[in-house]
């Protein structure tokens, strides 16, 4: 090692610039992580409605499907059974995603509900 | 790992983060704090994903390197380091005009051997770390450090 490197090593590991504040650096950084917890809380929640959604929508599906098929010997007689058949799958896609919706769209206006009736409270 | 505890890891590195970007960006101290603010955020939001605590100043500088290589690809910055310097220092009386001269040198450097001098001789970190922070092998890098250490010495005139 020349004594060139060694000066070149002493200038490059005495480096210190000068910074700005460190309060002011943090402050803003805070600020832009608060954006980012607000929407992994978003999400959560989106996640959240989804999950509930889902379940209650294959509850749906399993009761109509179940009263259906518990109902199919009373209309085998009145009507041919592949017709029937193709009814009983297609009411209960229907009703399962119809479910999934309703549920979808309900939780939001559960969400508001509850935040009117918290501000109210929250006003005394 | 929770915010306080990232917050409070932030701070035990956040010089050595900015002065890690403060000499990528050749002295540019606004880029360098934005690069820090992205990088630090990017790091938050990816925070899950890092097993070892103890890494975390190795990992964060990572982070770093790539968001330094992802800002120049978009900027392109064409505008000459010294005129950057020049404006910096009449906005704020700080030793900046101490390391002109070598902003201007590593701004000559190329990326690459830039970061991999800095990591090596300012960060103080070992061939075979700087080569897991850029993503070469640590031959590379030696070769990197190497060439960027001759280079600074041709540039540097009062070496």
């Amino acid at each position: 090692m020349t004594q060139e490197d060694n000066d070149l090593r002493d200038l490059l590991s005495t480096f210190s610039p000068a910074q700005t504040p460190e309060l002011d650096f943090m402050a803003r950084l805070q600020s832009r992580m608060d954006t980012v917890d607000l929407v992994k809380e978003q999400i959560a929640i989106e996640r959240q409605r989804n999950r509930r959604a889902i379940v209650i929508a294959a509850l749906c599906g399993v009761i109509v499907g179940a009263l259906l098929a518990l109902t199919l010997p009373l209309m085998v007689s009145i009507i041919k059974p592949l017709i029937m058949l193709l009814i009983i799958a297609g009411a209960t896609i229907a009703v399962t995603l119809a479910a999934y919706y309703i549920c979808r769209i309900l939780t939001p206006i559960e969400g508001i509900v509850e935040k009117k009736l918290g501000s109210d409270c929250g006003s005394y | 790992m929770n915010r306080q505890e990232f917050i409070h890891l932030t701070t035990r590195h956040l010089e050595d983060l900015r002065r890690l970007l403060t000499a990528l960006c050749c002295g540019d101290r606004m880029t360098a704090d934005d690069l820090a603010q992205d990088t630090l955020l990017k790091a938050y939001v990816q925070i899950d994903s890092l097993k070892d605590a103890e890494k975390f100043r190795a990992w964060l500088m990572k982070i770093a390197y790539t968001t330094f290589l992802n800002s120049r690809r978009a900027l392109k910055q064409t505008e000459p380091v010294d005129n950057a310097i020049g404006l910096m220092t009449d906005s704020t009386a700080d030793n900046s005009f101490d390391y002109q001269e070598l902003y201007s040198a590593l701004n000559r450097l190329t990326p690459m051997e830039r970061t991999s001098v800095t990591l090596y001789y300012i960060e103080g970190y070992a061939i075979k770390e700087v080569a897991e922070i850029i993503g070469v092998s640590p031959e590379a890098v030696k070769q990197h450090i190497y060439r960027g250490r001759q280079h600074l010495r041709t540039l540097l005139t009062h070496l």
